[in-house]
């Protein structure tokens, strides 16, 4: 038993209206140029607002990272320039005289 | 596996070869224009009675597809009734702007009469049904051209103009009464 949202024409007997339907069809047009022509306008895949803004978030991230890492390095080299006495206190232990000085 | 291997065999679905298209992989989406380009074409040529309207229509329905294929959802409706939605919409949009079609495209119609007679018969019965059809409410004429000329079923209409299978139903049924009576009135 065919359920009702799956009947089509051929389940039904052939009336006047399937009959004509089906004698006057249009000839089937040639595929191959309407085929090439299709094939020639589709433009290259490019990245959908979908799949770039992923990508631009990661760049976004990487780019953050890299300024957080030049001001830490940037915090970094007055340290190495001119050391503060907790620097010269770890230098210190490596070095005689300065542990000598040290109170 | 990559897109174009994916896609090797020759019973790969529709879905699948669209998510390879999507993916930039254009042999996949040439593979698709043979399954579904007949049947534009057929429904375009019914409905506007133009093979170049028919062509148009069928290149820009099938270009939307390579266009729309990243958005392509998995839980929607089918591609085929996806194409069939969109080459409608196409249609619809074209009778709008030029009409119902005028003139006999003889040139475009099945003719295997064997006598000029039986040809001249055959031209007439297409005309003929060609206005009855011109003079029905557009998804009436819609769905009975999906039904008879496509072989459809009523739910595969339901999914290509977004109802159910009751109002499917109750548009092929006036559909049928409607183009009956046309046909009847232009004989009488």
């Amino acid at each position: 038993m065919i359920q009702i949202g799956e009947r089509r024409a051929s389940d039904d007997p052939v009336d006047e209206l399937a009959e004509l339907f089906a004698a006057t069809r249009p000839t089937p047009i040639p595929l191959s140029p309407i085929e090439r022509r299709i094939l020639s306008a589709i433009a290259p895949r490019v990245p959908s607002p979908a799949e770039w803004i992923p990508g631009a978030r990661l760049a976004a991230a990487a780019f953050a990272c890299a300024i957080a890492l030049g001001v830490g390095l940037g915090a970094a080299l007055p340290l190495a320039e001119e050391p503060d006495a907790l620097e010269l206190a770890v230098l210190g232990t490596f070095s005689g005289d300065l542990a000598a000085e040290w109170p | 596996m990559a897109a174009g291997e994916a896609t090797e065999a020759s019973d790969v679905s529709d879905e699948r070869l669209l998510q390879a298209a999507a993916a930039g992989d254009r042999s996949a989406f040439a593979r698709l224009l043979p399954r579904h380009l007949p049947r534009i074409l057929a429904l375009a040529q019914r409905l506007l009675g133009s093979r170049a309207e028919a062509e148009d229509i069928a290149q820009e329905t099938m270009l939307r597809l390579w266009r729309k294929a990243p958005f392509w959802k998995r839980d929607g409706p089918a591609v085929s009734a996806w194409i069939y939605a969109v080459a409608l919409t196409l249609c619809r949009r074209a009778w709008r702007r030029r009409g119902p079609p005028t003139s006999a495209l003889e040139e475009d119609l099945v003719d295997s009469s064997p006598s000029p007679a039986e040809a001249a018969e055959h031209r007439e019965r297409a005309r003929r049904l060609r206005e009855a059809l011109a003079r029905l409410p557009p998804r009436q004429r819609e769905a009975l051209v999906l039904f008879y000329d496509h072989g459809l079923a009523m739910n595969e209409i339901g999914e290509t103009m977004g109802i159910g299978v009751h109002a499917v139903e109750s548009l092929l049924a006036r559909g049928r009464a409607r183009l009956r009576r046309e046909l009847r009135e232009e004989r009488g």
